[in-house]
């Protein structure tokens, strides 16, 4: 994990689906606290899927207040060797400049198949929350189209367990430690029948809504977690990403 | 509980609508929506209480009441004043599709905001700047990057308003033969009051369908 050091850099953790013909891209803006200098920076991207499949590239050339960005695939053209996967990504600006302040810089995930994509903001690696009895509950929603899951991206170096129960029944969601380096999607089903919520009729047909509450400690550096919603085949199975809301306030 | 100001930008048409849902972890207590069409004239106030096993849901339709359009879509700011403990999603919706996002953030006043946008003819890319402050215009500098031209508008928003842009239209010289090519379009204002999302309607595609795309 690239640990940020205070005031001269800043992290973010995302994470892509990979398949085949899949397009990849991470996208940010440098701000060095509103100086617009035209300092050169570093950006250091790192893509892992499991602790041995761990790789990462420093390149240089973003400059503060320049929207800039770049295809994974030009990075790390190995890895699109392989067949469908869910990568984790860490992404790191950092300067030179001993007194530089890259905290209020974004960094933007997307990843695309022919004309769709999916574009979502990062979660910075080191969690902005310091009270862990103070994070929100999360709605959750599903429908006939969008089938919800939970993703998680360990991109730290210890394992790490977000714990979440049903704000209606207190049943934990999420068990299982992730290990280092690893990234896991966690299907989530509200519709089985036997839950305590009853479903809402809408103009888009029925809809079925819980909340998930997010217990235990905060978790460690590196660590993320998204609310994804895929579509629903006609079959019902899973079908591609449409949509990720990072749990940033969550986390 | 403590009290918290959630900001989403709601809309209706024929080819894109919005849900808001609000559900609470136990009985919320009131939770105040306060309605602005896209000048900021408040149109609709309601309180309602969530619980449990009964979320509440709102289709834009319903919250908008008789709001005119504006770049043919009936939109607005919907303020909702909430505990702490009631979480709330919008869902936009076209006939084939749907996304959701989550309530609208502040632009940081140092630096802006950011969207990758892409030249294609099947994209459509609308940025709603939505004015948080009841009492303030606010404005902001939009700035295209796509290859190395960036050209810039300025945008002024009333109170309460919401100010839509159709990226493709405000910037169309720098679009015009640049099919494929990536860029960005960066949003600034030094208000602290003006939050921002983009909406991305792709189509028609393979078997004539429409897709949407959130990023708040």
């Amino acid at each position: 994990m690239n640990i940020p050091a205070q005031g001269s850099s800043s992290s973010w953790v995302g994470f892509c689906y990979h398949s085949p013909g899949m397009r990849h891209f991470v996208h940010f803006l440098p701000i060095d606290n509103g100086k617009s200098v035209a300092t050169s920076l570093q950006t250091t991207i790192r893509l892992f899927a499991s602790q041995a499949e761990n790789d990462q590239v420093t390149f240089g050339g973003a400059r503060i207040a320049q929207p800039d960005g770049i295809r994974l695939f030009d990075a790390f053209p190995l890895w699109y060797d392989e067949g469908k996967k869910l990568w984790g990504i860490e992404v790191t600006l950092s300067g030179e400049r001993p007194n530089i302040e890259l905290e209020d810089s974004s960094c933007i995930f997307e990843f695309s198949l022919g004309q769709r994509s999916v574009k979502f903001t990062g979660i910075p690696s080191l969690s902005k929350n310091e009270d862990a009895s103070a994070r929100p509950t999360v709605a959750v929603v599903q429908d006939l189209s969008l089938l919800p899951s939970i993703v998680v991206v360990n991109g730290g170096t210890v394992p790490f367990s977000p714990h979440f129960v049903w704000t209606d029944t207190k049943a934990p969601v999420l068990l299982e430690a992730i290990a280092p380096g690893a990234v896991k999607e966690i299907p989530l089903e509200l519709a089985h029948g036997r839950e305590p919520v009853a479903p809402v009729e809408l103009s888009w047909g029925r809809v079925h809504m819980r909340l998930l509450e997010p217990v235990g400690e905060l978790p460690p550096p590196g660590c993320a977690v998204f609310l994804v919603h895929r579509n629903a085949e006609m079959n019902g199975e899973r079908g591609r990403i449409v949509s990720v809301v990072p749990l940033k306030e969550a986390m | 509980m403590k009290n918290i100001s959630s900001h989403f930008w709601i809309c209706t048409s024929s080819f894109l609508d919005s849900t808001l849902v609000l559900a609470s972890g136990k009985d919320s207590g009131a939770i105040k929506l306060s309605v602005f069409d896209p000048f900021g004239k408040p149109c609709n106030e309601l309180t309602v209480t969530a619980t449990q096993l009964e979320p509440v849901v709102f289709d834009a339709e319903t919250l908008l009441g008789s709001v005119s359009f504006d770049k043919g879509i009936r939109h607005g700011q919907v303020v909702i004043t909430h505990p702490d403990s009631v979480s709330i999603v919008v869902r936009y919706s076209s006939l084939e599709s749907g996304c959701f996002a989550s309530s609208i953030t502040t632009i940081p006043s140092q630096g802006g905001t950011v969207f990758p946008v892409r030249a294609d003819p099947v994209l459509t890319t609308l940025i709603y700047l939505v004015n948080f402050s009841s009492t303030e215009e606010s404005s902001a500098r939009v700035r295209a990057y796509i290859k190395n031209r960036s050209p810039e508008i300025f945008v002024s928003i009333p109170p309460g308003g919401v100010k839509l842009l159709m990226v493709e239209e405000e910037f169309k010289d720098l679009f015009a033969g640049e099919d494929g090519g990536m860029g960005y379009v960066r949003v600034l204002s030094r208000s602290g009051n003006l939050g921002a999302g983009v909406l991305e309607r792709r189509g028609p595609l393979e078997g004539e369908k429409f897709e949407l795309g959130a990023l708040a």
